[in-house]
């Protein structure tokens, strides 16, 4: 343990002793740790990212919808799928609610784009979406403000909106937007509620949207549209059984043989997330050579540059060994220098891969999330590199014989 | 097998391991090198005593195995044949592990050269044998500093070898030779790289340590340094030419 401590010391100073030269000896190491954390921080931000923004609806909550790109993967077979299949109608909505008896609820939605309007401010483009009021329990939204719609509201096609919080925002800067009557597309709507902020996702604002009960929107918008359906299972449900029950209820309604594929979708978070995975993997699998091949050779200099100290330091083993340090003390010693010098570039590798991710993260709408394991990970491979590449110039030095190393100049 | 042949050595051995008052014995030491295909004899038969408490010069011109027989007394190698006890020990025996526990606890080196740590501090000089042997650290930076006050040096203890003197840096030698309070001090050509003037304070110094009772041997080329001794060894071609007492102890 005093060795150890003495080896510490000692690498430090001759770390410190030698900064150009240690830097370069290093860079192998710092580039293979930043690629390795930059890659990380990306990956993982984007993890975060979509369970807080995108996969928002929670487990045993899955999407029914026309067609839906996780559910098949491939773009082409998407835009057939989106061209083929029936559209999914209000009457389709009322047959799962009586036929899906495993679903806790069950609601719709669909959505257009307005410009909206109030007094002489006007937003352009606006998200205008309608849904059933069971909604607010299906989806991630709050309400700060007044109140969200309820069953009269939608059996009765009442003119009333609920607006997220940029829209509040734009067209109500210094008043109360409760019960005032705002121009969305020909006609007025009033405002009964205002959704709590939710933030943008990769760059997009999540509040720019100005909600319709179900059946106003059908009555403003047209029928001739397919809706998505939000469904929940009812807890202890298997949700598999519940996907099951939708299947039946649509293909019976859509007049499929048994024999005929599914003509709509079924899709959850955890698709989501699966096909987000998948990228992550392929990114992944490309930079993991390259990290591994910068390491390779980092550890290979970092071997070359210990020989070279050996060599330099011949005497001071020769020094030491006529002071009892055993074998094992040098070996020792040269080991934890190495580890110590490698693992120092793992820092920072590490900490230029955080600085330069979190400047990113500021300028441009990229996720970044440092993982927990990236600073263990990057200090423990850099410094086993180290361990690893150091075990032969540190044998070589311990073999050294003592009569001959004194001698060295 | 091997029980029987431990105890074969020690029945070899059991009349001729020397009483304690005997610090160093060495028994018909042969020390011969491989140049090519020739054998080089650098030691041809050296045996002789050392008492606790003497102060003996090895005197030899170059050549002679004089730095042969210094590399075996400071245990950094070991002979081809014949016994070397140190301190009791049979050392001529010893693996490489154990000949660095000597080295440590029993030996004392002084080199021409001084061999200080260029980048570490009088003070770390002196303290390096006692980490080598685990001691703690107070006890440690405790040990070095008294040792640095025996040399004289109590006010120069953060100072590097740069910074020194060499008279100084071989004092910082002594202390660190000092430190472990080993059987013996060896000191190989102390004054070779110091003027007249230092070198007689180092040999007084020398002399004062033998005063306290340190076992010193000295090994030198020149006759002036060697006349500090007490006795003189003359080697030549390997082999013990005279063994001759100066004065009385």
């Amino acid at each position: 343990m005093h060795t150890f401590f003495e080896a510490a010391k000692i690498a430090i100073s001759s770390i410190l002793a030698h900064k150009l030269r240690s830097f370069l000896t290093l860079l192998g190491v710092i580039i293979g740790v930043f690629v390795v954390i930059s890659v990380a921080t990306v990956i993982e931000g984007a993890n975060v990212y979509i369970k807080e923004k995108i996969a928002t609806l929670g487990s045993g909550v899955f999407r029914v919808q026309k067609a839906s790109l996780t559910g098949f993967g491939d773009f082409q077979k998407f835009l057939d799928a989106l061209r083929k299949n029936p559209d999914l109608t209000i009457d389709d909505l009322y047959a799962l609610r009586a036929g899906v008896t495993l679903a806790d609820q069950l609601g719709a939605q669909d959505g257009t784009a307005q410009d909206i309007r109030y007094g002489n401010i006007s937003l352009e483009s606006v998200g205008v979406q309608g849904v059933t009021p069971d909604m607010i329990t299906l989806s991630n939204l709050e309400v700060a403000q007044g109140r969200y719609f309820i069953e009269f509201d939608n059996d009765n096609r009442r003119d009333v909106c609920f607006i997220g919080s940029d829209v509040a925002k734009g067209l109500f800067p210094s008043s109360d937007p409760i019960g005032q009557e705002i121009r969305v597309g020909r006609d007025k709507f009033s405002v009964i509620g205002v959704a709590t902020e939710l933030g943008t996702v990769l760059g997009f604002s999540q509040d720019n949207f100005v909600l319709l009960p179900m059946n106003t929107f059908l009555k403003e918008y047209g029928s001739r549209r397919s809706l998505t359906f939000v469904v929940r299972a009812k807890k202890g449900a298997d949700v598999e059984r519940v996907h099951d029950q939708v299947r039946v209820v649509l293909r019976t309604r859509h007049k499929l043989n048994y024999n005929q594929a599914d003509d709509f979708s079924i899709a959850s978070d955890e698709e989501t997330e699966q096909l987000f995975g998948s990228i992550t993997k392929v990114v992944a699998g490309v930079a993991f050579p390259v990290v591994g091949t910068s390491l390779l050779i980092g550890g290979i200099v970092i071997m070359n540059i210990m020989l070279a100290t050996v060599t330099e330091r011949t005497r001071e083993i020769g020094i030491r060994k006529s002071l009892g340090a055993t074998r094992r003390d040098i070996l020792v010693q040269f080991l934890v220098e190495s580890s110590m010098l490698s693992g120092f570039g793992g820092l920072i590798g590490m900490l230029m891969a955080i600085t330069l991710m979190s400047g990113v993260s500021k300028i441009a709408p990229v996720p970044v999330a440092v993982p927990l394991w990236a600073p263990i990970i990057a200090i423990s491979v850099s410094t086993l590199v180290g361990l690893f590449f150091g075990i032969y110039p540190a044998n070589r030095a311990a073999g050294l014989d003592p009569i001959v190393a004194l001698r060295a100049d | 097998m091997i029980e029987e042949a431990v105890l074969e050595r020690e029945l070899q051995f059991v009349g001729t391991v020397p009483d304690e008052r005997i610090v160093i014995r060495t028994d018909d030491l042969w020390k011969t090198y491989m140049m090519g295909s020739e054998e080089v004899h650098a030691l041809r038969g050296v045996s002789f005593d050392v008492q606790h408490g003497e102060y003996v010069a090895i005197m030899g011109p170059s050549g002679s195995g004089k730095s042969t027989l210094m590399n075996l007394i400071g245990c950094l190698d070991t002979p081809t044949s014949g016994q070397y006890w140190l301190n009791g020990k049979l050392v001529s025996e010893m693996d490489d592990d154990e000949l660095a526990r000597i080295r440590n606890k029993e030996i004392g080196f002084v080199f021409q050269t001084f061999n200080l740590l260029p980048r570490a501090s009088a003070l770390h000089n002196v303290e390096l044998p006692l980490i080598y042997n685990g001691t703690p650290r107070t006890t440690r930076l405790e040990m070095a500093k008294v040792s640095l006050q025996k040399v004289g040096l109590s006010d120069r203890i953060n100072h590097k070898p740069n910074e020194l003197s060499g008279g100084q840096r071989q004092r910082v030698a002594i202390a660190r030779a000092l430190v472990n309070n080993p059987s013996i001090i060896l000191a190989d050509e102390p004054t070779g790289n110091l003027d007249s003037q230092t070198s007689q304070e180092i040999m007084g110094l020398f002399e004062v340590l033998h005063k306290q009772g340190h076992t010193i041997i000295l090994v030198t080329h020149e006759h002036d340094i060697a006349a500090h001794a007490y006795r003189v060894l003359h080697i030549l071609d390997g082999r013990i030419n005279s063994d001759e007492r100066l004065r009385a102890y």
